[in-house]
């Protein structure tokens, strides 16, 4: 649930290191008060929770504000605080919080952490009824909450939340971030069931009851349509709430039916039907499975896109994928030739090192919204799964890799530029990826007119921004004007700081043009830190 | 009479008319496959045998209102299916005389004995009228749960509890409907078949602060607590629930401070590595925290009250505090508990042959009595204390908690359990008092071989419900009684049953009376069916339904 952020997941920053006495002084405060971010009335009852940054669980401390919404922190010792509150009505939010950063409240000799004004925003809601063409309830029905935002730099959708609707159909999505949202609605007529009993037996049903019962509802977008272009977005904002209803009109089911998938014993093996939702795959709807002979026949899926995978488990667990447009009952062979995968290579770790065992690789095109993972096998092999694959600009990210980056990419098959591949035609590509572990870190102060400037955006923009969307990294500078930029890969490099930069596409090289003719250079060498102080526009 | 027929003729129409395939398909039937009858051979061949029908309306039992979009399934001569349409109704034609099944189903909606559907069986035929099925429509409980000072509370989780009937006794069943309150503290729990209901509130799941100004001030907590604020099941406030009706139970939950308590567990080798506190709220509990031990430390947050420790060991031991309590009022850094482990009752199998001989039997060896269990069933019915099985392997009872149970003894074959002794007390007509502390003496069962046998069938043939039946013999306080159920033809079977004199009685379906309880069966054993058993002997007895009283 959204009201569970669990703040130390955030990206923050460093402790500020000082000069010591034998016991470090205690008796610096932390002050102010809540109010409410679009009223200004303050909030009580609030309970407002401060703790170090790099020691959060065990120096956490809370106080329940009182009618004034105020709350006061004494005795403690220098350094960077995060601060956090919570109430009804108002999910668990940080100070001056954008996305997944905050300003941390740095506390010490001549620093001011007292009187601030903590605003907090208040939830927002998104509700609604499913109703069927007959005007009855759908129960059971699943709902996916997508939000629209600006994420890793471009504007996309992605999946936040996910709830079922009640014996009314009613469901609730709360403790919203205002925003734009899709409401996406998956679900199965209750007479469905019944059917698939009846086909248990493997009999077939007059054309009458064919027509009553083997149907079922195709995904369905806010405000009713089926097709994700014609989506609306609903717009709510701070503590407010939009009731979004939807009608799900029933379609006659078509059935896949996988062949051969069981005809080896010493196998184990399964199929999946996906869906895209706004480039995420997501399960498709179906009513079931059945065994029939060595097959399995996926029953009551609306006719439309969508890709089989047939997963073989074991010692040399695989996946094959297909890309298969259902508009009527369909029969795929599971030992068939799958689309091969058209891109493929090998990854290594500089110097000889072991790569980390958790990373696998991702392609991401951002203007089309895909994006596809794949896992990293013995000795650093790795393939796509392309059947989903537009052609485009794809970025290429290294993930889970425990603070190694990208040092080198090349590629036979596309145009390799900066660290994104160019797909064009279906031609196998072949990519070959350097990981480092040499990363250098930027300390800064952003400033206005000399004076430390609090809760500013901070981008480092990389030599060729178009095409080097990995090596962007972002902060936002805390109470004392201070941020911290890490994992840096060596480069030419521009910093930026933003006052009120949330809602823009930081990495879109058009949004940045003019900013970046008078910003900050660094020319960041392997392993090293850097001090700077950026000027806030 | 004249528009049943006219109904008929139009259906034949329909029939020629209409292209029906008589192509089976099977219907989600709750166990066994359907048998088409065979044809009725007192009727003499008609050149067109498939020429009747069934025609209907599915009608909501409150309102007398047709149910649209009802899903009704025919078995038995075809299998289809159909929904009904806006006025309820629905037809099947293309059968043949006999009799076939009817099955209704929608969401809302249950039958008399809370089944999610409705089933009954009609004879097809020249004289057939169309067909009312009642459904009896759904309830639901909903309501709000705020603080002392209306603040809403979220997150909490509230369950529905009924009393049910369970093998012949009453038991508190969780129906599994339980629903969590949202931002504005409201929850819901729909789909409730009609019945009497207690509503409860879990404990909090998490602890917040309680006092506005004072960092770090105490937290405070909720404890579980019942409609209208009962700690206790036996002193909440039971909620009715008719057909079709929406309750609103609110709940204003008073916070209670939360202490810290740590200190040292001992008494037992095997230390448990997580203890399970509980205060004691009458025969159970309202408030129940987990904490794991260290080097036999731990550490926990508690509101006042007194509490009852457990714990198992890794080899499964039960260790409680049994009979005495843990007393918190305050913070408390140095708590000792001593836990025991619980009692084992050694269990001592006997078998008495004809002539009167009696010689031991060790069950875990080969000789033992296949197929007897044996049970001690706490006599007050309790949400959480389920009862202790008897295990041939260690001859014991193991793991039982201070309190006082019914033994239930099983057998089958020819076996039957003449004596239940505990020290003096007989066990199959008074209760077990097992008390904290005291060494339980072993419980004595001598068993004979020469078992009767009782079998039989349930009438009406056509009724496909199946029923309970009862052997009963009076007996002290409680009554001697072997419950079977029905199987597919009506037939039922009594195995190890010790020669006598019982009575018979046959009731619809399963667990719709407490049998168990002599009290409520009293009143129908007038009108049962007499029947006296020899040693070896066997008996078939017929029996009818008995309508039960409500």
């Amino acid at each position: 649930m959204l009201r569970r952020i669990v703040l130390p997941m955030l990206l923050v920053l460093a402790v500020v290191g000082r000069p010591s006495a034998q016991m470090p002084p205690a008796n610096f405060r932390i002050s102010g008060k809540t109010v409410n971010a679009v009223t200004g009335q303050p909030l009580a009852r609030t309970e407002v929770a401060i703790g170090k940054t790099d020691q959060f669980d065990a120096t956490v401390q809370k106080v329940l504000t009182g009618d004034d919404g105020g709350f006061t922190f004494t005795g403690l010792t220098a350094g960077k605080y995060l601060l956090a509150a919570q109430r009804n009505g108002f999910r668990k939010q940080g100070y001056e919080q954008h996305g997944g950063y905050v300003s941390a409240v740095v506390v010490g000799q001549g620093l001011i952490s007292e009187n601030l004004v903590f605003r907090l925003r208040p939830d927002a809601w998104i509700a609604g009824t499913i109703i069927d063409e007959e005007n009855e309830p759908v129960p059971n029905a699943t709902i996916l909450l997508f939000r629209n935002d600006v994420s890793a730099g471009f504007r996309q959708n992605f999946r936040v939340a996910e709830t079922n609707s009640d014996d009314r159909g009613y469901y609730r999505f709360a403790h919203l971030e205002s925003g734009w949202y899709f409401v996406v609605v998956s679900a199965q007529p209750w007479f469905g069931s019944l059917a698939w009993a009846q086909r248990e037996t493997g009999a077939d049903w007059s054309a009458a009851e064919k027509a009553l019962f083997d149907v079922v509802y195709p995904t369905t977008f806010y405000p009713g349509v089926t097709d994700s272009a014609s989506a609306s977005p609903i717009a709510v904002n701070e503590g407010e709430g939009f009731t979004a209803d939807l009608t799900l009109t029933a379609v006659p089911a078509v059935r896949v039916r996988v062949r051969h998938i069981y005809s080896d014993p010493a196998q184990t093996r399964s199929a999946t039907l996906q869906q895209r939702v706004f480039g995420i795959p997501i399960s498709a709807p179906s009513q079931g499975e059945s065994t029939v002979e060595d097959s399995v026949e996926i029953r009551g899926v609306p006719p439309g896109k969508y890709e089989l995978d047939v997963q073989s488990y074991g010692p040399a667990p695989s996946t094959r994928s297909t890309v298969i447009d259902l508009t009527a009952d369909r029969e795929v062979d599971a030992n068939g030739a799958s689309a091969p995968s058209t891109i493929r290579g090998v990854i290594q770790m500089d110097g000889g090192l072991s790569l980390p065992p958790q990373a696998f690789v991702r392609l991401w095109n951002s203007h089309a919204g895909e994006m596809l993972d794949a896992q990293i096998a013995d000795k650093g092999e790795f393939s796509f799964d392309s059947g989903f694959l537009v052609p485009g600009s794809y970025s290429v990210f290294v993930m889970n890799g425990e603070n190694s980056i990208i040092s080198s990419l090349s590629a036979t098959g596309a145009k390799v530029m900066g660290q994104s591949i160019q797909v064009t035609r279906p031609t196998p590509i072949r990519l070959s990826i350097g990981l480092s572990r040499t990363l250098s870190t930027i300390n800064g102060t952003a400033r206005r007119n000399g004076k430390p400037f609090p809760g500013a955006m901070i981008v480092l923009v990389p030599a060729n921004p178009e095409t080097n969307l990995p090596l962007f990294r972002r902060d936002q500078s805390d109470s004392d004007g201070t941020f911290t930029l890490r994992d840096v890969l060596p480069g030419r490099y521009r910093i930026v700081a933003i006052e009120d930069g949330w809602d823009l596409e930081w990495a879109n090289p058009v949004v940045f043009k003019t900013r970046l003719d008078h910003a900050e250079s660094v020319d960041v060498q392997p392993s090293m830190t850097y001090q700077t102080a950026v000027n806030v526009e | 009479m004249n528009s049943v027929k006219l109904h008929f003729r139009r259906l034949r129409t329909c029939s020629v008319g209409l292209v029906l395939m008589l192509i089976p398909f099977g219907l989600a039937q709750r166990g066994y496959a359907q048998e088409p009858d065979p044809p009725d051979p007192t009727v003499s061949s008609k050149p067109d045998v498939h020429e009747y029908g069934v025609a209907g309306t599915v009608v909501n039992s409150v309102t007398g209102e047709p149910i649209r979009r009802a899903a009704v399934a025919i078995s038995g001569q075809t299998e289809h299916a159909t929904l009904t349409d806006n006025s309820g109704h629905f037809e099947f034609g293309g059968l043949a005389e006999g009799r076939v099944s009817l099955t209704v189903n929608k969401p809302g909606f249950f039958n008399d004995q809370a089944m999610p559907y409705q089933r009954i069986t009609v004879q097809v035929g020249r004289d057939a009228s169309p067909v009312v099925l009642r459904m009896v429509p759904a309830g639901a409980i909903v309501g709000r749960v705020t603080a002392r000072d209306e603040e809403p509370l979220e997150g909490f989780m509230v369950r529905v509890i009924a009393k049910q009937n369970a093998g012949g006794r009453q038991m508190w069943l969780d129906r599994r409907s339980q629903a969590m309150t949202d931002e504005n503290g409201d929850f819901r729990i729909a789909n409730l078949p009609p019945a009497t209901y207690y509503v409860a509130v879990d404990q909090s799941r998490e602890t917040s602060l309680s006092q506005p100004g004072i960092p770090n001030a105490r937290e405070q907590g909720y404890a579980q607590v019942f409609y209208l604020g009962a700690s206790e099941l036996s002193a909440a406030v039971p909620v009715e629930l008719h057909a079709g009706q929406e309750v609103e139970t609110n709940f204003v939950l008073a916070a209670e401070p939360i202490y810290q308590v740590s200190g040292v567990v001992s008494g037992q080798e095997n230390p448990a590595s997580a203890l399970v506190f509980a205060r004691q709220a009458g025969e159970s509990s309202d408030f129940t925290q987990q904490v794991s031990t260290q080097d036999g430390q731990f550490q926990t947050k508690l509101p006042a009250g007194s509490y009852s420790v457990r714990g198992f060991t890794a080899t499964g031991m039960l260790l409680s505090t049994a009979g005495s309590s843990v007393v918190i009022n305050s913070d408390r850094p140095d708590v000792h508990i001593v836990l025991a482990p619980a009692e084992s009752i050694q269990v001592v199998l006997r078998k008495e042959s004809g002539g009167g001989t009696i010689e031991q039997v060790d069950a875990s060896q080969g000789n033992g009595i296949p197929g007897m269990s044996l049970q001690l069933v706490p006599n007050t019915p309790s949400l959480t204390r389920s009862g202790n099985w008897w295990n041939a392997q260690s001859g014991a009872i193991s793991n039982v908690e201070p309190g006082v149970y019914e033994v239930e003894i099983n057998t089958v074959g020819p076996w039957w359990a003449k004596s239940v002794q505990c020290r003096n007390v007989d066990l199959l007509s008074d209760d077990l008092t097992v008390t904290a502390g005291a060494q339980m003496p072993p419980i004595e069962v001598t068993l004979r071989d020469d078992a009767a046998t009782v079998s039989g069938t349930v009438g009406p043939a056509e009724q496909e419900e199946q029923a309970t039946v009862l052997l009963v013999q009076p007996r002290g306080a409680r009554n001697v009684l072997k419950a079977a159920v029905t199987g597919p033809d009506g037939r039922f079977q009594f195995q190890g049953v010790a020669p006598g004199d019982y009575v018979m009685l046959a009731f619809d379906g399963v667990d719709q009376l407490e049998y168990q309880n002599p009290e409520v069966l009293s009143p129908y054993l007038s009108s049962a069916v007499r029947i006296s058993l020899q040693p070896h002997g066997t008996a078939s007895v017929n029996l009818n339904r008995s309508p039960i009283s409500r």
